[in-house]
């Protein structure tokens, strides 16, 4: 009746009996609910924040099962990763006063809303004495260095953490050591520190990346780090059409970008759209500098999001603003509680367990 | 058996289908609607039926599955108001109504409509009670009241702020 090499053929009245079919939907026209399969409960269940999911485990043993798979795990953070509104992915920074500590804020009222809502964080091992620094970000997790000493991977959202090995005691000088990588090695399933750079490492596809010029004259490099095969190479950069700018590297929807500064003038932002392709590299905006009544005048920081309309939230100085390159107007977000910060990152929120591996 | 129709007055329409849902009704379609269905797209490059029959898709959830398709196959049509129209086609629908649809969606395989009616599914179960999702999911509880009780205590944090609703 049916041919047998097209299995999805099988809606084509579709018989009970054919071996291919997935799964039976009961007709809509019974009363009863019809029969749902598991990657349509999946396809739902990953669009859930965190805080349902952890919920929704108590639903029955194999809504459990699936949502703490690992499958699962990896879709619900492309899915949240990819949230458009922004409502899965929290600003994460040092504040200074009255010592360090952590806030957090949602990102998506700091790039839409009239004001952030900053509030404390909770971090591992927190004490009143204990002074903090973020590492860097990646995969839901947050990498800390508490008073420059220990070093923890931790997932707030589902409020995990593991405290890693200590490092080696010359990798512990001076008090607050935070110019590491932190990444995920794909190959081996493992989160790994990197080496100390002059910058912390940006985390894209498998690799930690660090700009790095070796002399005083010597040309501007991307250097990546493979966390799996553990090999150093370099990533080819824009054909920058102009000159006299200072290059920084940074990640932007997790894109690793290139930041032109022009002194006083201009920020350039190019983007690396499809890693390891050279030709995918765009200027996607040029933000001026502000500079009137400003006696910051400093470079802009990494661009933390780019929003659905090109709009851009970057660091200024201490403080958040939003460039809208469409209408070429700034915004300075007010935040609450959040007073002098160090540097600001943007964490996913994940199921991403530190605990499933026997631990 | 495969219902076909060679002397049907379609045959002369080569740029539409016929789509019949499970009871029955017929719908009407442009080829270039009913490709989009990845599905409805395999069955039109293998056979020349232009009577498609779907034993699992009734007529209300198939109308608005080529109400979606015929809005998206259609070019006069920018993205930013084919955006509009999917939030339009799923806001205020019947939880009911959206879990048809994206039983409809995979049979059919139409991948964008499935991810926007999985997303507006979940935007209703987000704050929802434990119960609300075994009744509209019609599952069993298959803990024991302890072992429930200890997986509630293991993120016991993660129910204590919510205003949960139960309809």
């Amino acid at each position: 009746m049916e041919t047998k090499t097209n299995p999805r053929s099988s809606i084509y009245d579709r018989q009970p009996q054919n071996s291919k079919t997935r799964r039976q939907i009961q007709t809509p026209s019974a009363e009863s609910n019809p029969i749902f399969p598991e990657d349509i409960i999946a396809e739902i269940l990953s669009r859930l924040p965190v805080k349902s999911l952890l919920k929704f485990k108590c639903v029955s043993k194999s809504w459990r099962s699936l949502i703490s798979s690992k499958h699962f795990i990896v879709a619900h953070l492309r899915i949240s990763r990819k949230n458009t509104n922004f409502t899965r992915h929290t600003i994460i920074s040092t504040i200074l006063r009255p010592c360090y500590r952590l806030n957090q804020c949602s990102l998506q009222s700091l790039l839409c809303g009239p004001m952030g809502d900053g509030v404390d964080s909770y971090y591992p091992m927190i004490t009143i004495n204990n002074s903090v620094r973020i590492v860097g970000c990646c995969n839901g997790l947050v990498c800390i260095a508490i008073n420059g000493k220990y070093f923890c991977l931790w997932n707030p959202s589902i409020k995990e953490y593991k405290k890693l090995p200590d490092v080696d005691d010359e990798m512990k000088m001076g008090l607050f050591i935070t110019k590491y990588g932190f990444g995920f090695d794909e190959s081996n399933e493992d989160y790994k520190d990197g080496l100390p750079f002059d910058d912390n490492g940006k985390y894209v596809s498998g690799k930690l990346h660090w700009g790095r010029r070796d002399g005083f004259n010597s040309r501007w490099d991307i250097v990546s780090f493979d966390l799996g095969l553990e090999i150093c190479e370099t990533v080819e950069q824009p054909k920058y059409v102009e000159n006299g700018f200072s290059l920084s590297l940074g990640l932007v929807g997790g894109c690793l970008c290139v930041l032109c500064d022009f002194p006083k003038t201009s920020l350039d932002v190019w983007v690396l759209k499809e890693y390891g392709v050279r030709e995918s590299w765009v200027k996607l905006v040029t933000v001026p500098y502000n500079l009137d009544d400003d006696p910051w005048k400093g470079p802009y920081s990494t661009p933390l999001c780019i929003g659905p309309k090109g709009e851009i939230l970057l660091v200024y100085g201490s403080s958040f603003v939003v460039y809208d390159p469409k209408g070429n107007c700034f915004r300075q977000q007010k935040i609450t509680n959040f007073g002098s910060f160090l540097e600001a990152d943007v964490y996913t929120e994940s199921l991403v367990s530190l605990v499933l591996d026997g631990e | 058996m495969v219902t076909t129709d060679e002397k049907g007055p379609l045959t002369a329409k080569k740029k539409s289908v016929i789509i019949r849902s499970c009871d029955g009704d017929e719908f009407l379609v442009s080829e270039s609607a009913a490709v989009l269905s990845t599905s409805l797209k395999k069955i039109l490059e293998e056979k020349e039926d232009r009577l498609i029959h779907l034993s699992d898709i009734d007529n209300k959830t198939l109308a608005m599955v080529i109400a979606y398709l015929s809005t998206h196959a259609d070019d006069g049509l920018s993205d930013d108001l084919k955006r509009s129209f999917d939030q339009e086609f799923v806001s205020g629908k019947e939880f009911d109504v959206l879990k048809y649809l994206v039983l409809a969606t995979d049979t059919l395989q139409v991948t964008c409509l499935c991810y926007t009616v999985a997303k507006k599914m979940a935007d209703i179960m987000k704050n929802k009670l434990v119960e609300w999702v075994r009744r509209e999911f019609d599952i069993q509880n298959d803990y024991t009241p302890e072992a429930e009780a200890e997986i509630r205590r293991l993120d016991a944090w993660a129910w204590d702020d919510r205003q949960l609703e139960d309809d």
